[in-house]
């Protein structure tokens, strides 16, 4: 685990303490504050549409963060050195995975500031805010071990962004897919689908399979990037 | 296969095992924890029991404002309806926004439920739980039931909203898909009809008159289901309609001083409750106010049992002279004061007597008495576990067993004009001031690691 | 200060101005309008059968026609009795220019009346109370709710 935490410090210094993290990291609170506006217009003091932008914008910013995790290693001639170290290909995928989630984070807490903001003004509801946020976090490290998966399949940052889109988008409309069929393919397919699997975070109730969804999302995530580092080696 | 290879196989089909039985674990027990203030989206037991009887598809239909904060805690609380029973869809409909759809459910209110079941049809007010799963209560069992409610003895009414009046009981009747109606035994030929599914005296204060008593106890006697809430303040003598079920009305005033709320030693708390029955499930303590006593008899006919359900405590009495004092003595009787009974008769009915092998049926009456009325007024029903106490004794008389106890919950003022300057300070703050903290942060760090590197 | 940090900060420079300028430009929810002023020397009512102006002291709810919602990607207008208005208020600015708004079919709770100006794709619901006396004028009878 020691190499693993090596590693993710290693990624966390150099993603965070460049253009790209900070920019992500401001990029993201910025946004939050604009959907803020948008998702006020209820005159409600509530944050449920906000939060479910921000669990949208999260797959992006996944996207974004992710790609850069294997490519750029790829890119700087380093990969090749750590895949032949003598580290394991699940400390490297956890240290990878723990460097993007300090980014995701920072990202995350920025945003802290909307509902302290509405807060101030209004009287909203704490339970949903809290398990918004808990949300995020478990849906952001989900969404990121996708990010990585594909990230490691490819020399191509671009690729590797868009590729994270297209997983997403693709689990996205199983969703959709399931509203036109019945019976167990229903079930299957929109159980398979993030959106149904966030409406609780959003009420303000954190369910058993929610958290059971993305935890395993992480695990199948990281699974795949140790397979996929295995192949290239 | 090298071994490597092998064991790389073993750990993945591990890994898909693993998230396939935990996915399947959570998906199967469904818990959650809901932080929200009201617990708007923890559906309660009786809702669960309600949906467990749910066998085939039904669909929900709210009609409501899609763009309103409304429509979307009805797609939360409808969701969490799915997520117990997968048999259960839902949809929210704009009526303004889809006429047509409207016009096909006949639809002329916001906020308005359609229940759909097996080809039948419910509507409810409203988008709460209270009113969904009435509404699915009464889809799943396919009809109404009728209770009547005896009234021309000054009972108080059901639909008086004053503490003394009992329109918390009358809400209660109407949420759990019961007809209520009237029944006037003391105008022309007393009979009480058929179709009553139970028939409830809720404080009366006027004597019954003998053709009543007679009309209520054929009713009884032919598999009948009888609540009598009485009380010490009855200028009638309840014993007529008691006796026949094992049950006598002692009368006075049950004084308490061990168990009694606010220095009254007449307003009883009961903590005994000894029996098993259904009628006291979930019950903890009742508080019964102003309570008569009742005995149950020592010799009971076969098939004839006597709950004893609430008991007062052993330093109670019944006092015979409450209007001038409430000291023991040796006219009162000691307690522990039975206060609450459930009598369940069953016999078998032949046509000539001959016995149950001559293919009679089996003929099953209860009577629900309590010696105190005040439990059941407005003011009253919602204290300790009184409300729980009458909605099991409802559904130990219609013998329905999910019934809904929960009351409407209050929702609080949640609203946030958003003015133009409150738009622009949230800009300000989230779209200025934090991203360039955080970029002044970015370059800080920059600089100052570039200046350490010139140092080195 | 490096290439990549200039390209950063101008990136989120840039975020931070589109904002800025939203913030300008957005405002709390406004009452949409199916016509905007009050500045129209005639209304006329018209039907299929037969045509009025709008008495003066009627215009007072017609100018602006305020709606309650708006549906800017509305159904068929079948559905709210658009394709076959009952009524068309005739706008005349003082400038000469016009504007027609189809009146179409109470909503499912009568409280309502969807509205259309022609030309355009949304689809309006104003009070019915505000168009009840108008509509009256012209022999159409919007029965309130009972």
């Amino acid at each position: 685990m020691r190499q693993a935490l090596t590693i993710g410090a290693r990624d966390l210094r150099a993603t965070y303490v460049s253009a790209f993290g900070i920019g992500c990291t401001a990029a993201f609170a910025a946004l939050a504050g604009v959907l803020l506006v948008f998702d006020l217009r209820g005159n409600q003091a509530r944050l449920d549409l906000w939060f479910s932008s921000l669990f949208v914008a999260l797959g992006l910013l996944a996207a974004l963060l992710a790609q850069r995790a294997f490519a750029e290693e790829e890119r700087a001639g380093t990969l090749e050195l750590l895949l032949t170290s003598p580290v394991r290909f699940w400390q490297v995928a956890v240290g990878k995975l723990l460097g993007v989630c300090g980014v995701l984070l920072a990202a995350i807490a920025a945003t802290i500031v909307c509902p302290l903001l509405v807060s101030s003004m209004g009287n909203p509801d704490a339970g949903p805010i809290v398990t918004g946020y808990f949300g995020l976090l478990l849906v952001g490290v989900g969404f990121l071990s996708v990010g990585l998966a594909v990230s490691a399949a490819t020399p191509n940052p671009l690729v590797a962004a868009a590729g994270t889109a297209a997983v997403l988008v693709a689990l996205w409309l199983a969703g959709v897919l399931a509203g036109s069929l019945g019976g167990r393919l229903h079930a299957v397919l929109q159980y398979l689908s993030p959106t149904s699997h966030v409406t609780g975070f959003l009420r303000g109730t954190i369910a058993a399979t929610d958290v059971a969804y993305f935890l395993s999302m992480t695990l199948v995530g990281l699974a795949t990037v140790v397979v996929v580092l295995g192949a290239r080696r | 296969m090298s071994r490597s290879r092998r064991r790389a196989v073993l750990i993945g089909l591990a890994i898909v095992v693993a998230v396939v039985v935990g996915n399947v674990v959570a998906y199967a027990h469904n818990a959650q924890a809901d932080l929200s203030a009201t617990h708007h989206f923890s559906l309660a037991p009786q809702t669960k029991g309600v949906l467990d009887q749910v066998k085939a598809p039904l669909k929900v239909t709210a009609f409501l404002n899609k763009a309103g904060a409304e429509a979307r805690d009805a797609r939360f609380l409808l969701a969490r309806y799915q997520e117990l029973n997968h048999h259960i869809s839902f949809s929210v409909i704009d009526p303004d926004a889809d006429p047509t759809a409207a016009r096909r459910f006949g639809i002329s209110q916001y906020s308005t439920v359609v229940v759909m079941y097996k080809g039948r049809r419910v509507e409810a007010p409203a988008v709460d739980e209270l009113d969904v799963s009435t509404a699915i209560l009464r889809a799943v069992r396919g009809g109404t039931k009728t209770v009547c409610v005896l009234a021309g003895h000054g009972e108080p009414a059901l639909d008086d909203q004053t503490g003394a009046g009992l329109s918390k009981v009358g809400d209660i009747l109407r949420h759990n898909a019961y007809d209520v109606r009237t029944v006037d035994l003391t105008v022309g030929q007393p009979a009480v009809p058929a179709d009553c599914a139970a028939l409830f005296d809720f404080g009366p204060r006027d004597p019954f008159g003998p053709q009543e008593v007679q009309a209520i106890n054929a009713y009884a006697k032919a598999a009948g289901r009888v609540m009598l809430v009485t009380s010490s303040l009855t200028r009638a003598d309840p014993n007529p309609l008691t006796v026949p079920w094992g049950v006598h009305f002692l009368g006075g005033l049950v004084v308490d001083p061990q168990r009694s709320e606010g220095g009254d030693p007449t307003n009883v708390v009961i903590e005994d409750l000894p029996s098993a029955s259904p009628v006291v499930d979930g019950v903890n303590r009742l508080q019964f106010p102003a309570s008569a006593g009742v005995a149950v008899d020592p010799g009971l006919r076969d098939g004839l049992t006597v709950e004893r359900l609430a008991v007062t405590s052993g330093a109670s009495w019944v006092e015979s002279n409450p209007d001038n004092e409430l000291q023991f003595d040796k006219n009162d009787l000691p307690g522990p004061v039975v206060v609450a009974t459930a009598s369940d008769d069953s016999h078998v009915d032949t046509p000539s007597g001959l016995g149950s092998a001559a293919g009679g049926h089996i003929v099953r009456t209860r009577v629900l008495i309590t010696a105190s009325d005040t439990w059941l007024t407005n003011d009253f029903l919602d204290r300790l576990s009184n409300r729980r106490f009458f909605v099991n004794g409802l559904a130990w008389l219609t013998q329905e067993e999910q019934l809904l106890a929960t009351t409407a919950q209050v929702s609080t003022d949640r609203s946030l004009p958003l003015t133009a300057e409150r738009q622009a300070r949230i800009l300000v703050i989230t779209v200025g001031l934090v991203p360039g903290l955080i970029i002044g942060a970015g370059l800080l760090a920059h600089f100052g690691w570039r200046r350490r590197r010139r140092r080195a | 200060m490096n290439k990549t940090y200039r390209a950063a900060t101008l990136a989120v420079g840039l975020l931070l101005a589109a904002c800025g300028g939203s913030s300008h430009s957005g405002s709390a929810p406004k009452v949409p309008e199916v016509v905007a002023g009050s500045n129209w020397p005639g209304i006329s009512v018209s039907t299929a059968t037969a045509s009025a102006e709008v008495p003066v002291d009627a215009r007072r709810n017609l100018a602006p026609l305020l709606a309650t919602r708006v549906f800017n990607r509305p159904a068929p207008l079948a559905e709210y009795g658009l394709d076959h208005p009952q009524a068309t208020l005739g706008y005349r600015g003082p400038g000469g220019q016009t504007v027609d708004v189809d009146v179409g079919a109470l909503n499912f709770d009568r409280h309502f009346v969807y509205v259309q100006r022609r030309g355009q794709p949304a689809v309006y619901l104003v009070p019915a109370d505000t168009l009840r006396a108008t509509l009256a004028v012209v022999g159409i009878d919007l029965k309130p709710p009972e």
